[in-house]
């Protein structure tokens, strides 16, 4: 197995929240924890897009980089998870993260709220048994060891949400961008390769502010 | 006097020896992750150990992200 | 972010205690004493995991290593119908699993329908029986509630007749409670009843089936696959039905045009190729700018229109009226962008339509969505796989509760109120009509129309002299219904007052409770109902695909299903034997009288022809969601398989008995196909002729396969015999035929013939209706809201002159006329809507941590240059005064969605009370976790001129900072 990596396809991301409160209901993590989120560009005009966002699981990943105490690792499956023992909460993982994906949760203990750095774990608990009752207190749950993918994914409302080996995700968005007939359109597209067909065939929005 | 002082000093040291004991050891390898081993998902019931099941029953799940495999 | 925030210590409040979900969890295993009993916590049992297959799960196995079940369900938010399965352990819900298998979602969930587990252990609900004393809630007992309850309605029934109490029913009962509260009104002796389809598409239903039929939608999610243009007008579906977009936005990407028409640019403006900004509630002279275009091109379906459509000619003179520069100065719409329309929908067929409250919540409503089905019938879109119109639902059971569930003018399966409708369901029933007839105050009462639950107060408040009733409501019973769904919640609070009783049965009751409490001392009564998830039985989803929800878990705290809740008044009431003669009755796991379920669906089964409920057996629906795998996504077809040849779900009508194995009908008056493999024709429901001109479908129109080549009366008795088509029954099928229509024929035998041995539609074959010569406007007209910001509009398209029906007096031009000039004191249009957290009235949603942090407050979306006007900034707190003399207090979001001089408000929200928080009033812990402004506390007077639908989505106000 190559790398696990998120896609979300913005053409059809329809901010309903649905991978928030999936990922909420299989983690039960607390509130005021977001593990993944919806971010919207343009709202309410034409060009509005949406895009969910958690941690991108990054192949050279920032946050590993800069960890006082070393306690990232990477699985065999490319996860990039971490050890929340070894963690000493000092954030500074959130300053290199460009996609805010640690949260700094306020629980009572280091763990009761899932405690110190939280973050994604692609639905691959953490360090130690898995599947056991300490990986789901700390981590949540381990879906991937029931070989079933991450729920934010597997609930999108749209499938514009989709999780696994990067190699079967760019076979899924290549045959929706040859039906489409223009560009993938995935985020940062256009900053890459400029307007696709996209373009021409346009959103012919038009939004006159008066009737 | 001096004797409680000697006690307490000795206390003091005892119980710092004992913390010393008790401490995981914290040398530091730059690159080198000090997170505590994790068994790959197939490492445990109900793939137990089992590689190939795992990865087909997850490549099964990742394909049919694809609604164009179920819908034409 | 407005409404994302984070909480922080400060403010997290109430919230706060959820923050350890574990704990929690641990409290409820000990609650319902399973902690102990199986020595071991939720989290220690997790040790031998099950790998829930991604194939069919077959449902009820249980995992002998784990303990583990898996329960398939459905969502219980919107009408699309999302499959559940939920992962049950020592009776508690601890996963939810996607249902890949399912064609209707393919495992695809909203933020809703993604969080309904949360319901195995919410803690903010109703936990016991509750009444009020002295102004504060106090816990009583069931045997106390129910006594007192009785007794009191008793007594009102005896003073003032069964007339004096109002239900208000549900959508979000399951088919089988719905019908059963249908029948226990009945037998209460009132047709005093009603539930939301009132409020978001009885204008649809009634504008609708007036045109062709049946007022449902016509074709599904799924078949919008096949649409190569689809328009939403009214329908913000990325918000309302998220799930739906799955299927549109796969059309869109095998190249479907789709094109937004609304006030605001909705998220699904935001996801479409065109969009057009309209001014709300001038949706008809906009859709006649359409088809002036299309008539003017030579773009109309001739052939479909010369066989299939009546009147179309005189819908081409108003057509005539509305020149471009008209339709402009109405809708604000450019002739270039009308011209688009028509273009994209006339040259990308077969296109369809889509329309939700957008459309119905107008004085004008059934009106507009008329206007919708004759661009369809002059598109020739009707009956066609990828057209249609579909019609988007709002709850899970909505079209259910519409088909068989208590409505004010008609009994189960659209059957009227009058004498041969009762008697039809008496013989189903096992009742003396005479008895039945005894129930009521009066044949003449027993035949008219109730009051609506649109209009609830007014039957309070209103002069009885004036009343087509006896008496004024002195008692409304809350039966799983919003109080903060219905317009003029200012007036609401004075009505509430008034009540001799009210009760509330419901899982979350606390808006009904809170609003009470504010306003009273006594007589409120709180039941706790079971969720859907607490009890099983069928729902019918928007595309009208009939679903089966098996139990979950166990009612939680003191709650009952609401079927064993009416069995227990009617044995108060003393008609329990009559109410449950042909229905098994066994002891629920709490010793209470339950009704069987799969009975009651088996008598809905008996009594439903006019619209095939009669074919939907339960077995035959569990059977469907069982093999759901084996359905094709785009035609719900099953291909093989047990169900082969079968559309999932049976979708009504899903004709004849069980037995004759009707397939159900995916997209209605489809004449492509035989009729037993789901095709058919109009119906014939409005006579043959009309001043000469045939009403039937011409010569050469039929269903495919049809004996009859083209059209023809509904069937009865007489016309079998006539075509020599009597002896095809059996004896025993005569003996029941015999003087009985298609409708009535208890034996389906004539459904049976006419069907199976001659491939046509017991309804008849007839054209649609272009002209409803029995509505007031017969051919759809502009008309201005009541509360209209253009003056000079009022004069040329006033609205109707105030008549008398439902039994009360409603205002249309007198109203319309005093407030003519008063957008010179409230300038900016008003019109509300849905968010995707949230559903209906909201307090079941807002209740629900997972979805409550997503949106923690009202508020209001307006245009930074009203925002400017009226000097407030984005997040600030702003007053929203209308004409009412409401104020509400809610958070300013400025944005472009709006455009100046309009502003939205969603309506999920309840708890604040013109700018105080309404904590106090509630019971205690079963305050919603988010509370804020209700918008119809705010909202005006304005009702629909044939359904009494509400005015919400056009009504004026005014911004002040606060």
């Amino acid at each position: 197995m190559a790398r696990m990596k998120f896609v979300c396809d913005a053409e059809r991301c329809i901010n309903c929240n649905g991978c928030v409160t999936a990922c909420k209901n299989e983690h039960e993590v607390p509130w005021g924890i977001q593990r993944r989120r919806v971010v919207t560009l343009n709202e309410g005009q034409p060009g509005e897009k949406s895009i969910s966002v958690a941690c991108m699981h990054c192949s050279d990943a920032p946050c590993m980089a800069v960890c006082p105490t070393n306690c990232f690792y990477r699985t065999e499956e490319g996860l990039v998870l971490h050890d929340k023992d070894k963690c000493i909460g000092c954030g500074y993982c959130f300053y290199a993260c460009p996609f805010g994906a640690p949260q700094f949760p306020n629980g009572a203990s280091a763990f009761a709220a899932r405690g110190k750095m939280d973050k994604c774990t692609f639905c691959a608990g953490g360090p130690g048994e898995n599947g056991s009752e300490e990986e789901l207190k700390k981590y949540g749950r381990n879906r991937l060891a029931e070989g079933k993918l991450p729920l934010c994914a597997e609930m999108c409302s749209t499938k514009a949400l989709i999780a696994g080996d990067a190699e079967v995700l760019s076979d899924i968005m290549r045959e929706r961008v040859l039906r489409r007939g223009y560009g993938a359109e995935l985020w940062g597209w256009r900053v890459a390769y400029g307007d696709g067909k996209q373009a021409q065939r346009g959103q012919r929005v038009h939004a006159p502010e008066k009737p | 006097m001096c004797n409680r002082k000697i006690v307490a000093l000795f206390c003091g040291l005892t119980g710092l020896l004992l913390t010393a004991c008790t401490e995981k050891p914290q040398t530091y390898t730059p690159g080198v992750s000090t997170a505590a081993s994790d068994p790959p998902p197939y490492a445990t019931p109900p793939f137990a150990g089992n590689r190939s099941a795992w990865e087909a029953a997850v490549s099964t799940r990742m394909k049919g992200q694809n609604e164009y495999v179920r819908v034409q | 972010m407005l409404t994302k925030k984070r909480v922080s210590n400060a403010t997290v409040g109430s919230a706060r205690s959820l923050a350890t979900p574990m704990v929690s969890r641990r409290e409820f295993l000990k609650r319902a004493g399973l902690a102990s009993a199986a020595g071991v916590t939720f989290l220690g049992a997790r040790s031998g995991r099950w790998v829930a297959p991604a194939e069919a799960q077959t449902t009820q196995a249980v995992n002998p290593a784990s303990g583990e079940v898996v329960r398939r369900s459905v969502c219980t938010h919107c009408s699309v119908g999302c499959a559940i399965d939920a992962v049950v352990k020592n009776g508690v819900w601890i996963r939810q699993e996607p249902v890949f298998d399912s064609p209707i979602n393919l495992g695809a969930h909203c933020a809703k329908g993604a969080s309904v587990r949360e319901h195995g252990h919410g803690e903010h609900r109703l936990k016991y029986p509750m009444k009020l004393v002295d102004g504060k809630w106090k816990r009583i007992s069931w045997q106390e509630a129910l006594d007192e309850v009785s007794a009191r309605l008793l007594k009102l029934r005896e003073q003032f007749g069964p007339d004096s109490v109002y239900w208000v029913g549900s959508s979000k009962h399951n088919n089988e409670q719905a019908y059963l509260l249908r029948k226990f009104v009945s037998m209460w002796g009132t047709n005093n009843c009603d539930h939301q389809a009132r409020i978001c598409h009885s204008t649809t239903v009634a504008g609708v089936a007036n045109t062709w039929g049946y007022g449902a939608m016509t074709n599904s999610y799924n078949d919008m696959q096949f649409s190569k243009a689809i328009l939403f007008i009214g329908s913000n579906a990325a918000e309302a039905h998220p799930v739906s977009l799955l299927h549109v936005l796969h059309a869109k990407e095998n190249g479907a045009k789709i094109i937004v028409v609304d006030p605001r640019f909705t998220r699904t403006a935001a996801k479409a190729d065109y969009y057009v900004r309209i001014r709300s509630g001038s949706d008809i002279p906009l859709i006649y700018g359409v088809l002036r275009h299309i008539f003017a091109n030579g773009w109309e379906d001739k052939k479909f229109i010369a066989e299939r459509v009546y009147g179309m000619d005189e819908v081409l003179k108003e057509v005539e009226y509305w020149t471009p520069e008209r339709v402009e100065e109405v809708t604000g719409v450019s002739d270039d962008q009308v011209h688009m329309i028509a273009k994209v929908m006339a040259e990308n067929r077969p296109s369809t339509v889509v329309w939700c409250m957008g459309q119905t919540q107008h004085t004008t409503g059934n009106a507009i969505v008329r206007t919708m089905c004759i661009l369809q019938l002059a598109l020739g879109n009707v009956g066609v796989s990828g057209g249609g119109t579909n019609i988007f639902r709002g709850h899970d059971n909505v079209q259910g509760a519409t088909d068989v569930g208590p409505n004010p003018d008609s009994l189960p399966g659209y059957y009227g109120i009058a004498e041969g409708s009762w008697k039809h369901w008496c013989r189903v029933w096992g009742v003396d009509y005479e008895w039945m007839k005894g129930r009521f105050a009066s044949k003449e009462l027993m035949e008219r129309p109730g009051i609506t639950v649109s209009r609830w107060i007014d039957g309070v408040m209103e002069d009885p002299a004036k009343m087509d009733q006896p008496t004024n409501l002195k008692a409304v019973v809350f039966w799983g219904h919003a109080p903060n769904s219905q317009s003029r919640g200012k007036e609401m609070i004075e009505a509430m007052k008034r009540l001799d009783t009210l009760v509330v049965i419901d899982p979350y009751p606390s808006a009904t409770a809170a609003m009470a409490a504010m306003v009273r001392k006594e007589g409120v009564y709180l039941l706790p109902a079971a969720t859907q998830f607490e009890t099983e039985g069928s729902c019918t989803a928007s595309n009208r695909s009939v679903q089966w929800r098996e139990k979950v878990i166990e009612p939680l705290f003191e709650s009952q299903p609401d079927h064993v809740i009416m069995y227990a008044f009617a044995k108060k009431f003393g008609f329990a034997n009559e109410l449950c003669k042909n229905i098994k009755v066994t002891q629920n796991a709490r010793g209470w009288d339950e009704p069987n379920v799969e009975d009651i669906l088996r008598e809905i089964n008996r009594g439903t022809w006019t619209i095939g409920y009669s074919g939907i057996s339960p077995e035959r629906i569990k059977l469907h969601m069982k093999y759901m795998h084996t359905f094709d996504v785009k035609t719900l077809r099953a291909n093989g398989g047990p169900c082969d040849g079968e559309y999932f779900g049976l979708p009504w009508p899903c004709w004849g008995t069980p037995e004759m194995k009707h397939p159900g009908t995916p997209n209605l008056y489809d004449t492509s196909k035989p009729v037993m493999e789901g095709g058919g024709c109009f119906r014939a429901n409005f006579g043959v002729e009309r001043n000469g001109v045939s009403l039937l479908a011409a010569q050469g129109s039929h269903p495919k396969g049809a004996s009859i080549q083209g059209g023809h009366p509904e069937f009865d008795d007489k016309l079998l015999k006539q075509l020599g088509w009597w002896d095809e029954l059996t004896d025993a099928e005569k003996q029941a035929a015999e003087g009985k229509n298609w409708k009535t024929d208890l034996s389906g035998g004539i459904i049976r013939v006419v069907m199976k041995n001659h491939g046509c539609l017991p309804f008849g074959n007839a054209r649609a209706r272009a002209v409803v010569w029995n509505f007031p406007d017969p051919v759809p007209k502009h008309r201005e809201p009541i509360y209209s910001p253009r003056p000079d509009l009022v004069d040329k398209y006033p609205t109707h002159e105030d008549k008398k029906f439902w039994r009360l007096p409603t205002l249309f031009k007198t109203l319309q006329q005093q407030v003519k000039e008063i957008s010179k004191e409230y300038p900016i249009i008003m019109t509300s809507g849905r968010m995707v957290e949230y559903e209906g009235g909201g307090e079941e949603t807002r209740s629900n941590p997972w979805l409550a942090e997503l949106q923690q407050e009202m508020y209001v979306e307006v245009n930074p240059r009203d925002a400017n006007n009226a000097n407030v900034r984005h997040g600030e707190w702003v007053w929203v005064e209308t004409p009412t003399g409401a104020r509400i207090k809610v958070k300013a979001r400025v944005t472009h969605r709006v455009p100046p001089g309009t502003v939205f408000l969603p309506f999920h929200f309840s708890g604040h009370w013109m700018g105080q928080d309404m904590l106090p009033f509630y019971p205690e812990g079963a305050h919603p976790i988010v509370r804020g402004e209700a918008v119809n506390t705010a909202t005006t007077y304005g009702y629909d001129v044939v359904t009494m639908m509400q005015e919400t989505k056009t009504t004026l106000c005014r911004l002040k900072k606060a």
